[in-house]
């Protein structure tokens, strides 16, 4: 059990940090095209920022391979951020629009699963599911972002934290307090951005959020399965679990208020996220010692 | 018939002395140190332990063991520089005493025993430091991280079994800084300093080289 301190530290230190960038970038109303898709990538900056901060405080010093020390694959998760940073920084400049957007994430997904298994693909060379991996990472992180850009406003964060929180939830089941945490660091930093975008309905989740969340989630979801004891079916729900904004489009949610938007994306989001903490109860025994 | 008697005596006084004979405790006896000879041991896992202990919530200590480690050492009672040893340590057997507490040390909160299955020591330097007492210098390797370690080894005494063999047995302790070795996790609820504990038999392996 993290204490008062350790909770300040991961919890409300990154969502502060995360909260004040993210209504800096949001700060104006002004809703110009260019200036929109700007935003949209740079609040990349506050998400970063907040995951950053919180894995110094549950891991410590982000540290880089050398001769005398191998990394984990949680160890990656600060530079992976990274990663998806420097795109959405990228992208968020019209040179770096001129590649489209799907590659930069691809690339990020294909460094998620290779950074995850590196040093062990050669000795388990299993290339096709590694590349399924990759795929539904891909999947889903354009599939967040395209409802992200059709639902703007705190729809897709709250479905995000919906989807982050109960992966924190079932990998505390299975063992794993480590990846546990850094999703509520996560969860912390959508909570700032819910927050946010209560304020500025402007804002929206497609780009830099989409970009650090799924990032973020793939390296927790590949380590708490094969590093940790995660049941895959509890994983499988927690990626249905983003997937269910676009239900709600069967009942055309586009023209109903806010507040009943926000309602029934986070509801539909949090059945299969509820039963993924199940069966991560039921495979997994008490954590509790 | 007397003499057959006498026969039958005797074959029967002979029988009891084997049988006691076959049953009698081995034979020890100190072995000599042989001069300018290094020896190398194999290490026997049932008469070896390595434990650790590290503090819990600042207020006491837990003990634990692996239960599986392998490896050999080399001692050469005239020149102890010429000595060496190498262990290597299955993760997988931590055994703290609670089998939730185990699973626990397995995951990647600490030893991520996936991912980093064995720990391993390989010595670069031994130095005397008094009599039957040594300084072992090398690197450990644990979850992935390659940091020097110094151990105090003290020579607790080598044997000759008729059965076994040339036995000889090393007890050593030395304290590691979790944290160096990337295992951070809980800082306030574990102490930072782990002290470990190693006690090890070897039996004399004649070939001298490589494992068994």
């Amino acid at each position: 059990m993290p204490s008062v301190n350790e909770f300040l530290h991961f919890v409300l230190v990154p969502a502060l940090v995360c909260g004040v960038l993210l209504a800096a970038v949001w700060m104006s109303r002004a809703s110009g095209v260019d200036k929109s898709l700007a935003r949209r990538h740079l609040q990349a900056l506050a998400f970063a920022a907040g995951m950053w901060i919180g894995y110094h405080a549950i891991v410590g010093v982000p540290v880089l391979p050398s001769e005398n020390r191998q990394l984990a694959a949680l160890d990656w998760m600060p530079w992976l951020v990274l990663a998806a940073l420097v795109v959405s920084l990228v992208q968020s400049m019209s040179a770096g629009r001129r590649v489209p957007g799907w590659a930069w994430s691809a690339l990020v997904c294909a460094l998620v699963v290779v950074l995850s298994f590196l040093g062990r693909i050669s000795s388990d060379p299993r290339w096709l599911a590694f590349t399924l991996m990759a795929a539904t990472l891909f999947a889903l992180w354009q599939s967040t972002d395209a409802m992200a850009r059709k639902l703007p406003g705190p729809a897709v964060p709250v479905v995000l934290w919906v989807v982050v929180t109960g992966t924190s939830v079932a990998t505390v089941l299975s063992h794993s307090a480590k990846i546990a945490q850094l999703a509520g660091t996560l969860a912390a930093c959508l909570g700032a951005c819910i927050v946010v975008a209560l304020w500025n309905p402007l804002l929206s989740a497609a780009g830099g959020c989409v970009a650090i969340a799924l990032t973020v989630l793939g390296v927790c979801w590949i380590n708490a399965v094969h590093y940790a004891d995660l049941a895959p079916p509890a994983a499988v729900l927690l990626m249905a679990a983003l997937v269910t904004p676009w239900c709600a489009q069967l009942f055309r949610i586009d023209a109903w208020s806010r507040t009943k938007r926000v309602f029934v994306c986070a509801l539909l989001a949090a059945l299969p996220a509820a039963a993924a903490v199940v069966v991560a109860q039921l495979s997994a025994p008490s954590y509790e010692y | 018939m007397k003499a057959l008697c006498s026969v039958l005596t005797l074959v029967a006084c002979a029988s009891v002395a084997l049988g006691f004979a076959l049953r009698a405790p081995p034979v020890l006896t100190a072995a000599q140190p042989t001069p300018a000879a290094a020896i190398t041991y194999d290490i026997d896992g049932g008469h070896s332990s390595l434990l650790f202990r590290a503090k819990h919530l600042n207020v006491s200590y837990v003990y634990g063991r692996f239960n599986e480690f392998s490896g050999q050492f080399t001692f050469d009672s005239a020149k102890p520089e010429n000595s060496k040893v190498e262990v290597e340590i299955t993760i997988e057997s931590v055994d703290s005493g609670v089998d939730k507490r185990d699973a626990h040390l397995r995951s990647p909160d600490f030893f991520d025993a996936k991912q980093f299955p064995t720990a391993t020591f390989k010595s670069k330097s031994v130095r005397k430091t008094k009599d039957g007492h040594f300084e072992v210098t090398g690197d450990f390797t644990l979850h992935g991280v390659t940091k020097p370690i110094t151990i105090d080894v003290e020579s607790v005494g080598t044997v000759k079994d008729e059965r076994a063999g040339e036995i000889a047995g090393f007890h050593g302790t030395f304290t590691l800084k979790r944290s160096e070795f990337g295992v951070s996790y809980g800082p306030t609820a574990l102490g930072e300093d782990i002290l470990v504990i190693v006690s090890v038999e070897g039996t004399r392996n004649d070939e001298g080289g490589g494992k068994k």
